[in-house]
């Protein structure tokens, strides 16, 4: 399955990004082929406003059934939320770590 | 006869804007009106004690979806630019944000199977009434609204040419503040002699400067050992036309309801004199 993870380069040693919405990017990383690209967020991480919305809505279109982030503000969790995708909170840790945490059911899920 | 339109804005809060535009307002010698736009937090009623005669809502239209007409092809979401309306082709759905929304109205001209349609939202009032002779008019926003234009433009349609208006703006100079202070004849910042103050009307001035809209200093809380606005005024050749003294007497007051012509009766005198200094320099202008 594919999974979004927020963060600033595209290696699985980098960071997870806490910020969602103003995320410099996401590794979109497939658990299964271990294929992954990285989606740069620019455009929206430097919107005065709605940064999470566009944010959510670039992610829709790629197939994603989960996401690694920080805590997702209100209107992010929205779209994502209601579109069925799994949001897991993660702390900026390496994002090979992160991934071994999901994969053990360790990452807690954001549920609001 | 005095009839502009006053802003009395300042880059600080605090620094007196109710206390100085509630003061112009009754000492004007000619018909006047007081217009609250600090729609955030309307205090001017509280030293004007208006009877209020009228209360009307003031509404933004905000877009609503129809799932099942919207087919996910993200042209309203394209044209927003405020990040407010967002959608999934896959899904053939739209998510709208109203908080965030500035109802242009562009994702509803630009949808082509009609599925957003536009409905009233309620986000503040207006008020309108008398204290005394003084026609009053208040703008309030609901609490849990964020945007604070519409009820700012709202208050201001009821700006007369045939009187004075004084504009209690919002303070600071983002949006709400340039909502109040653009288009008026002429703004009067207030300030107060603290480096906070100083560091704010800089902005202020930055900003009335930018509007193109005449404008002079008036202190608050003034002494005379503090120099630093006056320098920068000086520097600027930026007329002060106002100060008031620092003075328990008028905190008393002020903390007890009683606006500063009742607490220093005896500065109506000069704050007539601004009214018509103000009008003087309007005049020039358009003769020029």
């Amino acid at each position: 399955m594919k999974v979004a993870i927020s963060t600033d380069e595209s290696n699985l040693d980098a960071l997870i990004e806490t910020k969602f919405g103003r995320s410099p990017g996401f590794l979109i990383y497939d658990t299964v082929s271990a294929a992954m690209k990285y989606l740069s967020n620019d455009q929206n991480a430097d919107s005065s406003q709605g940064a999470g919305t566009k944010t959510a809505e670039m992610l829709l279109d790629e197939d994603i059934e989960s996401v690694i982030s920080g805590h997702l503000g209100p209107k992010a969790f929205r779209v994502l939320d209601s579109a069925g995708i799994h949001i897991y909170n993660c702390a900026a840790v390496p994002i090979k770590q992160a991934l071994h945490q999901l994969s053990n059911g360790l990452l807690r899920e954001q549920d609001c | 006869m005095n009839t502009y339109t006053l802003a009395i804005a300042s880059g600080k809060g605090g620094t007196g804007k109710t206390t100085v535009s509630t003061a112009l307002a009754l000492a004007s010698q000619a018909p006047a009106q007081y217009l609250d736009c600090d729609v955030e937090a309307p205090n001017g009623h509280l030293f004007l004690t208006p009877e209020w005669t009228q209360t009307l809502p003031v509404n933004s239209l905000i877009p609503v979806v129809d799932q099942a007409l919207c087919d996910g092809c993200g042209k309203c979401s394209d044209t927003c630019q405020f990040n407010a309306i967002v959608s999934s082709e896959k899904r053939q759905q739209a998510w709208l944000f109203p908080e965030l929304c500035h109802s242009c109205g562009g994702c509803q001209l630009v949808c082509p199977t009609q599925a957003i349609t536009e409905v009233e939202h309620g986000i503040g009032e207006i008020k309108t009434g008398l204290s005394g002779t003084l026609e009053c008019v208040e703008g309030r926003m609901n609490i849990g609204e964020s945007m604070s234009s519409a009820v700012i433009h709202a208050v201001k349609k009821h700006i007369r040419n045939d009187r004075l208006t004084i504009l209690d703006c919002p303070p600071g100079v983002t949006c709400p503040m340039i909502m109040a202070t653009k288009h008026a004849d002429f703004t009067l910042l207030v300030t107060e002699p603290t480096p906070f103050g100083l560091h704010d009307l800089k902005l202020a001035v930055e900003t009335v400067r930018q509007l193109g809209v005449p404008f002079a200093v008036a202190i608050n809380r003034f002494e005379a050992s503090n120099t630093a606005v006056e320098a920068f005024c000086r520097d600027q050749n930026i007329e002060i036309m106002l100060r008031i003294p620092d003075s328990r007497a008028v905190a008393q007051g002020y903390a007890m309801g009683k606006p500063l012509t009742s607490t220093l009766p005896q500065i109506k005198e000069s704050l007539a004199n601004v009214l018509n200094r103000i009008g003087q320099i309007i005049n020039k202008e358009h003769a020029a």
